[in-house]
């Protein structure tokens, strides 16, 4: 597989990643602030994590449940930093559950695509 | 009441994402951790062979080429290393190849050397009378001066070896001695193997959830004290 492969099978699942997401984190969001601004605050916490889990955390050399520990807390802290910062009135702990439960969702369903 | 129906449909859905993979014996259908296991989704040139020192790691795995093996009397430039990625969840191992080693250098009497495909040219020998290089195929420059002597064949197919190069003919001077290498790629053999077992995923995604739940349910419990309070 060239690196352009590797690129357009990123692109794939980040497609799956930010439709499972939005479906779990925006309705969960979107209770105190308009549905748009939730949809877009999930996207943009993907552009966020989910590279960095592909092309940047895979150079740790890490063995694969390792890998996955540090994957899925890279994606969880994150998103749930951003979710913070974006929406003024959400709590840590509900940010870290909108977070978990996407990331979790996320994590299921590329399971059972791959 | 809505958050309810979300958690719920949440738990719901991850019971049944668990159920799914558990059904599979923890096992994903297209995996192929077992050395010797066939691997018919692997990139590159035809189909791969896991090899379980490869498959079992999960972020870049060492495939470097080998070192170009010298001719009998040139010496080999090795090949470069493969560049292997690891992707995020589907335990894909990929290598890239590494590119052939060079030519060998050219006997000491006589003609030049076969190259191989991928490498440079071999250089004369010595006392050539009647220098150069064999003409390789895949080869990107011809030896130096003298004809041509018949050419190795480039063989330099990304995780397969490369044949040595045929020797060069002198023509003229002292016999020619064999050049050329063995071009060598990366060893592409069991990268790009899947590999991985579904029931670590399973779990961890299955404790995520539960951390998000368990997250959600003290926040509500926050908001209900708060609201109570006030």
């Amino acid at each position: 597989m060239t690196a352009t492969s590797y690129v357009a099978e990123w692109a794939k699942y980040f497609v799956v990643t930010l439709l499972v997401e939005v479906a779990v984190a925006a309705p969960l969001l979107a209770r105190s602030e308009p549905r748009w601004r939730a949809v877009s605050a999930v996207a943009f916490a993907q552009l966020l994590s989910h590279p960095a889990v592909w092309f940047v955390l895979p150079a740790l050399g890490l063995h694969r449940g390792a890998y996955l520990v540090v994957a899925e807390s890279w994606a969880i802290v994150s998103e749930l930093v951003f979710y913070r910062f974006v929406f003024e009135r959400l709590s840590w702990t509900r940010a870290l559950g909108v977070s978990a439960l996407a990331n979790g969702a996320s994590l299921a369903v590329g399971t059972l695509l791959g | 009441m809505a958050k309810r129906i979300i958690a719920t449909a949440a738990f719901a859905l991850g019971s049944l994402l668990g159920l799914g993979t558990a059904s599979a014996d923890g096992v994903r259908p297209d995996a192929c951790w077992t050395a010797g296991d066939p691997c018919d989704n692997a990139p590159g040139p035809g189909p791969g062979v896991c090899a379980e020192s490869t498959c079992t790691s999960y972020g870049p795995i060492d495939c470097a080429g080998a070192a170009g093996q010298a001719g009998e009397s040139g010496s080999g430039n090795s090949g470069s290393s493969g560049v292997c990625l690891g992707d995020r969840r589907y335990a894909c191992l990929l290598c890239l190849p590494g590119t052939a080693g060079g030519g060998g250098s050219g006997g000491a009497h006589g003609g030049g050397a076969g190259t191989t495909g991928g490498g440079k040219k071999g250089s004369g020998g010595a006392n050539s009378e009647a220098g150069g290089g064999a003409g390789a195929e895949g080869g990107t420059e011809a030896g130096e001066g003298g004809r041509a002597a018949e050419g190795g064949r480039a063989n330099a197919r990304a995780g397969s070896t490369g044949a040595v190069g045929a020797a060069g003919r002198a023509n003229g001077g002292g016999a020619g001695s064999s050049g050329g290498t063995v071009a060598t790629s990366s060893q592409n053999s069991g990268c790009g193997c899947r590999v991985g077992r579904a029931d670590d995923e399973r779990s961890l995604a299955g404790f995520m959830l539960f951390v998000g739940l368990t997250a959600l349910g003290v926040s509500r419990r926050r908001a209900s004290r708060a609201r109570g309070l006030s």
